[in-house]
């Protein structure tokens, strides 16, 4: 429990930070300046410029501003990781089969995880083992560099596909470092991995058609994290940030919900935005998210949440440590235990992470079947409460709270079940609560499938829904968003509270 | 099928005008009065700004604080705030609001917008960063983002918003003892000291269910009394406004009460005193409206918009001279009309919180008294004027001097505290008092 009250805030990961950005480090893509100035500036340069290399140039030169928006500094590790990598790539490639490329391979894999481990966890560990051996070693807390966590990642994926020949080296290091410095997911993820975008790099295709969908894509993921995460944030946050000693049971559920859609609304508006945003430029990013509140079991619902991480851990740990071909159990428990620590330096990460860990390895072991054959409400309720538990693992840096915050959600008549606080909140923002709920599952998009079947017989009906009718939503959630985030720099200051 | 691109219209198009509109916009302004803050400025580019990234995170800041049309695409955020609930229909609500522990001056906007008001005096006075503050240059009472801040809460009941009281146990004897201490320093058992703590609009209302949001005034206000040693004497106020409760003695839209409380409130202090109070019929009344206060503006209420609320004054008809001090002496009206043309109306009363003021009256009994107070003792100072030969309101948000050379140099023989129960929700305050104490 000490090891967690040591720790201090802005030792949560990077990801941790741009989903509760104590002090906004970068850019964001929910911003007004970045809509209405970088954004737009970004498209018109990039489109007056004819040609595929100034292209690229101005994508990086924006990709860079974006990065050095609030911590110039950092660019130079960003540069510096894309630059050695670019010379591990080459060398892995050149001496394919040789030692020497394994050596770059090796030497990638230092470098990307000492950055990390440098600058994510170095005062994580020097405080645990303080306090495990009882010494006082000084150590210095880094602000966390952005996006270190991913494009560490990134580039690691590249050598790594480089090595196994599964793609050709970038020749050109102007060209890699696009691929690395590229701000879309830069900040947030997705995870992407060189392979995925290597052609693209090189020859993208633009089209109207494909603008259009990007403007939709970008618009709804900008939807979904200013009007719905930034909403459930601030409801959740009277919950679950508010005196613990009088908060009834049902209000422990109503918030930690709430930070569940808050947190789903979050990751994935920003990863919808990404993908938006890629289209826009051409590039195309895999999906990160598929609606992981339906899973049916926490195997599904890993494979359903944060799918480019969940893979990325698969592919270059998981399969290589053996898979369950060997050591499974073993294996399972460092990908987890790392799955914890990559969200954060602390403990209750960890344990997140090997929470999830255990309930795979029961599901593996028998539960899955017994789940499987239940009736599908059962499965969901298992799998909505297990994940809520989890959140509250997530949510809770320290870990007395943690238990404190699970004994009051299981403490049924004995307990306050529910409180005018809560009664408030739940009646002023039931339709908000409702809509967020939808929004979580594939509702909206089988209406819409259902609809333009049937008016498929009706052609300008149909262009009008299309055409019209849907765009005019886009624009709806658009101004919105415009008008929300106008509101949040309302800041009514009182002088009265002396 | 023929496929549209509306998308792209109806995406590039907003982005396109409201960017250019944005950087082209001439007027940018600088203060809100509908916050009662100072804007963001635009940054002053320095190569150490850029590099250590304050220059554009304070340019972003700049920019949301500048955006076009900003005031009015906030009031439709509210509105769209209310479509949250039950459709059609209107159940209290709960807002958070953001106020701070500003240990220094509180900047008045009145000074920037008067210029010709006793803005010689407090120009250069180093205590009052008022004229700093409202151009943003010192962002230390004016910048949320740098002071400490404390989340109160604001109930929004029908069309009146008021705050929500919470007990603490350690915070409110930490009042009391320090207005303990005081009597104890002052050294001399012929002045009398007297606590009156006014309780808020919540405490009245009738509804059981909502009143319950907040802790007991009478519960928090008892607990203090108990914890005062036998010099300090209560002033029981509360019982007058509780009896007179149906009465318009709270603003709707503000967290202040209104002159009527107020008078009430003079009326407990006289019966302590054991004195007649005046009859309020005696006073010539005035009134001031429409008023959308402080509250109004935490919660941007559309139902407190619709029914502003009104400010009546009853005006003194004893003769007296009024002046405020920060350096030297301003002469000023106890009711302060000037300040009706600004948002921040309550204002109006002893022209607001100054960090010292005296009223000499021709009532020549010798009787002195100095309220240390908050702005709750604005609206009922002008209702001691009768009955004192001289009146010293003194507001330990900013002033500077020594309390009990001051006490002693000006002969005073009565000390008021008059403040409102939530400045004992937090120890910010009275840590106000011990400095001013201390000093």
């Amino acid at each position: 429990m000490l090891l967690n009250n040591v720790l201090v805030y802005y030792l949560y990961s990077m990801y941790f930070q741009v989903l509760f950005p104590l002090e906004a480090k970068s850019l964001v893509f929910s911003s007004l300046i970045f809509l209405y100035i970088f954004l737009l500036l970004n498209l018109l340069i990039y489109f007056l410029s004819k040609n595929q290399v100034y292209r690229n140039w101005v994508l990086i030169i924006f990709s860079l501003c974006f990065y050095a928006w609030g911590e110039p500094v950092w660019i130079s590790i960003l540069i510096f990781s894309a630059l050695i990598d670019y010379f591990h790539g080459l060398i892995a490639e050149k001496y394919r089969g040789h030692w020497q490329s394994k050596a770059a391979l090796i030497s990638s894999l230092l470098v990307n995880l000492s950055l990390l481990g440098f600058f994510k966890y170095s005062s994580f560990f020097v405080q645990n083992f303080n306090f495990l051996f009882g010494i006082n070693l000084p150590f210095h807390e880094f602000a966390l560099p952005i996006g270190i966590s991913f494009y560490t990642f990134q580039t690691l994926s590249y050598v790594i596909d480089v090595y196994k020949g599964e793609v050709s080296a970038q020749k050109s290091p102007y060209k890699l470092l696009l691929f690395v410095s590229l701000f879309h997911q830069l900040v947030a993820g997705p995870i992407v991995r060189y392979k995925d975008v290597a052609s693209q790099i090189d020859n993208r295709l633009h089209s109207l058609s494909l603008f259009d969908q990007g403007i939709k894509r970008f618009v709804i993921g900008l939807g979904k994290k200013v009007i719905l995460a930034n909403t459930a944030g601030e409801i959740a946050e009277v919950f679950l940030n508010g005196n613990l000693s009088t908060l009834p049971v049902l209000g422990a559920w109503f918030g930690i919900i709430l930070f569940a859609l808050q947190i789903y609304f979050d990751f994935s508006g920003y990863s919808d935005m990404a993908i938006g945003l890629g289209k826009l430029f051409g590039f195309n990013y895999k999906e990160n998210f598929n609606y992981p509140y339906i899973s049916r079991s926490a195997t599904e619902f890993w494979r359903r949440w944060h799918i480019s991480l969940g893979s990325f851990f698969r592919d270059y740990l998981y399969i290589p440590l053996g898979g369950n071909k060997k050591f499974h159990l073993r294996n399972l428990f460092i990908v987890w235990f790392l799955t914890g620590l990559w969200h954060g330096a602390s403990w209750n990460f960890v344990l997140w992470g090997l929470y999830y860990g255990l309930l795979i390895i029961l599901e593996k072991t028998f539960l899955i079947k017994i789940l499987d054959k239940l009736p599908r409400f059962i499965s969901h309720f298992y799998l909505i409460i297990t994940v809520l538990i989890g959140w509250v693992f997530f949510y809770y840096t320290n870990l007395n709270t943690v238990l404190e915050f699970l004994k009051i959600m299981f403490s049924f008549g004995e307990r306050e079940l529910i409180n005018t606080t809560l009664g408030i909140y739940f009646f002023n923002n039931f339709l908000f609560f409702v809509i967020a709920l939808i929004a979580c599952t594939p509702i909206l998009p089988a209406i819409d499938e259902k609809i333009t079947c049937l008016l498929g017989k009706y052609i300008w009906v149909y262009n009008l829904y299309d055409g019209f009718i849907k765009p005019l939503l886009i624009l709806a959630i658009l101004a919105t968003a415009t008008v929300l985030l106008v509101g949040k720099s309302y800041n009514p200051f009182l002088y009265f509270r002396f | 099928m023929k496929k549209t691109y509306l998308n792209i219209v109806f995406f590039l198009v907003p982005l396109f005008l409201l960017g250019t509109l944005n950087i082209i916009n001439p007027q940018k302004p600088t203060v809100s009065q509908l916050e009662n803050r100072a804007l963001k400025t635009k940054p002053v580019f320095s190569v150490q700004t850029l590099a250590n990234g304050e220059y554009f995170k304070e340019y972003e800041s700049f920019f949301a604080d500048t955006f076009i049309f900003r005031e009015s695409l906030v009031k439709i955020g509210g509105n769209i705030k209310d479509l949250r609930g039950f459709p059609g229909k209107d159940t209290p609500t709960i807002v958070i609001n953001t106020g701070a522990n500003v240990s220094q001056a509180q900047p008045h906007p009145k000074q920037q917008e008067n210029p010709e008001n006793n803005i010689d005096t407090t120009s250069d006075n180093s205590n009052t960063n008022s004229s700093k503050n409202i151009d943003g240059t010192d962002t230390n009472t004016a910048n949320p983002d740098t002071v400490n801040v404390t989340n109160g809460r604001v109930l929004v009941f029908n069309d009146a918003a008021m705050e929500i009281h919470t007990f603490n146990a350690e915070a409110s004897q930490y009042y009391a003892n320090f207005i303990n201490d005081f009597q104890g320093k002052l050294n001399n058992n012929n002045i009398k000291v007297y606590s009156l703590l006014t309780p808020t609009q919540i405490e009245f209302i009738k509804d059981k269910k909502y009143k319950s949001l907040s802790s007991s005034q009478y519960n928090t206000i008892e607990y203090i009394n108990k914890h005062f040693n036998k010099s300090i004497i209560p002033v029981n106020a509360y019982e007058k406004l509780a009896q007179n409760s149906d009465q318009y003695l709270y603003f709707r839209s503000d967290h202040h009460w209104t002159a009527l409380g107020a008078y009430y409130a003079y009326t407990a202090f006289m019966q302590t005193k054991n004195e007649t109070p005046i009859s309020i019929d005696r006073y010539e009344k005035d009134k001031v409206s429409p008023y959308l206060g402080s509250l109004y503006s935490t919660t941007l209420s559309k139902k407190i918009r619709e029914n502003p609320d009104t400010i009546y004054l009853y005006k003194p008809f004893i003769n007296h001279e009024y002046n405020i001090y920060y350096t030297g002496a301003i002469k000023m009206d106890v009711l302060d009309m000037s300040q009706a043309e600004t948002k921040n109306k309550y204002g109006i009363f002893i022209s607001g919180d100054r960090p010292w003021g005296k009223i000499t009256t021709e009532i020549k009994n010798g009787r002195k008294i100095v309220i240390i107070k908050d702005s709750y003792a604005n609206a009922f100072v002008p209702f001691l004027i009768p009955h004192y030969e001289e009146i010293y309101v003194v507001d330990p948000r900013q002033f500077t001097l020594n309390i009990y050379d001051f006490i002693k140099n000006n002969e005073i023989n009565e000390v008021l505290f008059l403040n409102y129960i939530l400045v004992t929700d937090y120890k910010d305050f009275t840590d106000l008092l011990i400095e001013m104490s201390n000093r």
